[in-house]
This record gives structure tokens, C-alpha cells and sequence, in this order.
């Protein structure tokens, strides 16, 4: 229950903090660069972390950012066999090229508590950013809240500069 | 006699299979060829323990693998055929944990699309980022050689799979991440004994592309395979086929 109330609580600042404090996207790099894990920052970095791959344009990271998100929408924990296939309009299909992602970005970007489906989804999105050759790179939770603080749209774009810029000061990724 | 049951045998099966239905055939069933049908064999390896691992496979709009391409085009499935989901509790052949599965499937080309376990009554993994297909000829027992299951999180002892288990903790891979993979069918592996009187073809496969979540469930890709299946990057390759 304690867990519930403050996932509502970070949730609520942080969707408050995207309608007032929108971080500036060119400062970012800088700040996310040359972050240095403090003690147990570690322990977190599951879920506070950020992506960069070396030579990837930002527009190529956004559309990659989208594919991955549409893998990672809406995951249910026990999901059934269903009849047939394909099912559902409102999948989203690889290249993220089936509409625009509406709520992708406040379904995974958000995600600031636990719970399993919400690991589902940031596992989702670990792995196909894994498979695309990403890096991947801890972040203290300030400095993540920043990153993704703002609308979907708002912050693919900052994760997406992020993950085009200049190479992070942390020596080595971590495991998908 | 030994006619009329086959007769009886044969009349069984029709009336237990349509041609838009599947499925699993259990120690002692009738067998017969029929030209609407395809049978699939596969064997699971005792080494990877109590895995009851269970596999889920689409049929595709296509009628052939071929021609491929060096890049795998994606499963174009066909919303009129019903998912198959494998059962590990009724393997048609278990001879002293030598375990052996048959299904009769509608003729046409498959995807292995998830695997599960533990016959969680949930889809499992989506394997939408890379996996393989086959052909299912009609008339024929087609050999799929052996579908492989593990748990990410836990070390395989499979040969295939055991460089991508046991190094990630659970944090990674929660609930559940499970992988599989195929171990083509070669001459040495026999097929049991009651089907030896059924044309055999080993079944032939390719990679697949990526497909959506579909399931929205938890993702990941069949690992490479050698002469089947590659990645260049996230894209699935027929690693067979030059790149033009």
C-alpha cells in the first residue's frame, strides 16, 4: 500500500513538474554525460537509465525511442493465447510507422514505481533498445525524472538527443 | 480387420479435423495421412529439466518459405487460422523421458510466435523480435527435429541456449523471460516407431521478421541459428541468402 501511495505521489510530481519545469533539451547532454553514480544509485539503475549508441542520428534514435515504446505498450501480466491473429487496432507495429503513440510515452517514460507490469514494460524496452545496439547507461532518479519529465512527445525527443550525443562518461553499459 | 480399422481410424480423424483446425495428437491416437493435413513432430531434449515448456505457433498467408530473402520479411499471419499452443502434458511418445510431440495441422507455413512454461495459463514471451518459420506439407510427417526451451534467469544446460542464461538477475528478467530455440531435424533422429509407415520430410527453417506485440506480453528473439537464422542488429537475416 505505502508502495501504491508513492507511486501516485512520484507520478502526480512528475506530471506536474512536465505542465511547469520542461527541462531544456540542449542542456542535457552535458548534465547526462557527465553524471557519476553516488552510492546506491546502482541498485536502481534498472529503471533509472538512459540510452546512446555511437554514430546514431537523433532522428534515427526517435524512431527507434517509438519502436520500442509501441513493443512495450500496455503490457498485461497474464496475457492469454488469444484465438487469431493479428489482433487489436490499436497495436502498435514495428518502426513505430501505425499512428502516433498517444499515451506510449506516459505509459513507459513514467514509469517510476515497481510493480510487475510495469517491469514488463521496462524490460520490454531494455531489450528491443538492446537489440538495436543501444548502450545502456545508469542515471541517479533526479537526474532520470528530468529526462523524462514533460509530454510523451516532449520527451522522446529529449531521450533521443540523449541517445545521439556525445559519448557518456560512464565507462561501460549495462545488461539489457 | 485389419482394414476396417483402419477405416475406423481414418473416419476418427475426419470427424475429429477439420481443415481449419489443429491439433495435438496423444499416445495411441489414430494417425492417418490425409491430404488436408500436415503432421508436426518435435522432440524435446531431457537436459533442460522440468521445463514443460509449451510453444505457440500462427500460420502465415503464405503458402511457401520461398523464395527468401537476406532479409526476413516479417509474418504476414492469417486472421482465419486458429493459434496452436503446444501442450507438454501429452507428449505422443515418452520413452523413458525421450519425450516426442505430434500435432496435425492444417497444411501451410507456421511461425513459432511465444513460448511458455510451466502450462502458465498466460501466452509467455512473444518472440516478435526475430524467430523462425516453417513449412507444414500436407500428406507428410514433418520433422521439426527438437523445440528448446529455458528460463532466462536460470543456466541452461542445452548447448544451443546456454550462453544466454543464468548471467542476468531477476531484474532483468522478471517475471519470467523464457527464450527457445530448434535444433533442425538430421537422419540420426528417428521417428518413433508408429509413424515410420508415414511419408518424412525434415521441415526446412528460415528466419522471420519482427512482428508487433501483439500479446502485449514480455519480448524477446529466437538466438541465432546457425545456416537459419542471423541478426544484423535487430533485423532478422537468412544468413543462407547473400545480401543483394
Amino acid at each position: 500500500m505505502r508502495r501504491l501511495v508513492g507511486a501516485c505521489l512520484i507520478l502526480t510530481a512528475v506530471l506536474a513538474s512536465s505542465a511547469t519545469a520542461e527541462t531544456s533539451a540542449a542542456s542535457l547532454p552535458d548534465d547526462i554525460r557527465t553524471y557519476r553514480p553516488a552510492p546506491g544509485d546502482a541498485e536502481n539503475f534498472w529503471r533509472y537509465f538512459f540510452f546512446w549508441k555511437r554514430g546514431v542520428t537523433q532522428e534515427m534514435a526517435r524512431k527507434d525511442l517509438l519502436e520500442c515504446a509501441a513493443y512495450s505498450h500496455g503490457p498485461v501480466l497474464w496475457a492469454r493465447v488469444p484465438e487469431r491473429m493479428p489482433i487489436g487496432e490499436d497495436v502498435k507495429g514495428p518502426n513505430g510507422t501505425e499512428g502516433g503513440y498517444g499515451l506510449v510515452g506516459a505509459a513507459i517514460f513514467s514509469l517510476v514505481e515497481g510493480g510487475l507490469v510495469q517491469r514488463i514494460a521496462l524490460a520490454n524496452m531494455r531489450r528491443c533498445m538492446g537489440f538495436k545496439e543501444y548502450g545502456r547507461y545508469g542515471l541517479s532518479s533526479a537526474l532520470w525524472r528530468s529526462l523524462n519529465a514533460g509530454t510523451p512527445d516532449k520527451t522522446i525527443d529529449q531521450l533521443a538527443i540523449v541517445a545521439a550525443g556525445a559519448d557518456p562518461s560512464q565507462p561501460k553499459g549495462l545488461a539489457p | 480387420m485389419k482394414a476396417a480399422i483402419a477405416l475406423v481410424s481414418i473416419l476418427m480423424l475426419s470427424s475429429q479435423t477439420s481443415a481449419e483446425e489443429a491439433r495435438q495428437v496423444r499416445q495411441g491416437q489414430p494417425v492417418a495421412v490425409t491430404s488436408d493435413l500436415a503432421y508436426l513432430l518435435f522432440r524435446e531434449d531431457p537436459r533442460q529439466g522440468p521445463g514443460d515448456f509449451e510453444y505457440v505457433l500462427a500460420r502465415e498467408l503464405q503458402k511457401t518459405i520461398l523464395p527468401l530473402d537476406h532479409v526476413a520479411a516479417p509474418p504476414q499471419f492469417d486472421a482465419q487460422a486458429s493459434l496452436i499452443r503446444t501442450d507438454a502434458r501429452y507428449p505422443y511418445v515418452n520413452d523413458a523421458g525421450q519425450k516426442s510431440y505430434l500435432l496435425a495441422v492444417p497444411p501451410g507455413v507456421y511461425s513459432i510466435v511465444a513460448v511458455t512454461y510451466k502450462r502458465m495459463p498466460a501466452i509467455g514471451t512473444c518472440l516478435c523480435m526475430g524467430t523462425v518459420r516453417f513449412e507444414a506439407r500436407a500428406g507428410m510427417l514433418n520433422d521439426l527435429g527438437y523445440l528448446l526451451g529455458a528460463i532466462e534467469d536460470k543456466p541452461s544446460r542445452l548447448p544451443e541456449l546456454a550462453s544466454y542464461t543464468g548471467s542476468l538477475d531477476w531484474t532483468h528478467t522478471t517475471p519470467a523471460l523464457a527464450l527457445m530455440t530448434v535444433r533442425p531435424s538430421t537422419d540420426e533422429m528417428g521417428a518413433p516407431s508408429s509413424l515410420r509407415t508415414l511419408p518424412r520430410t525434415r521441415a526446412k527453417y528460415a528466419a522471420a521478421g519482427k512482428f508487433p506485440n501483439y500479446f502485449r506480453t514480455m519480448i524477446n528473439r529466437v538466438p541465432p541459428i546457425a545456416g537459419v537464422l542471423a541478426y544484423e542488429g535487430d533485423r532478422a537475416i537468412n544468413p543462407q541468402v547473400p545480401e543483394r
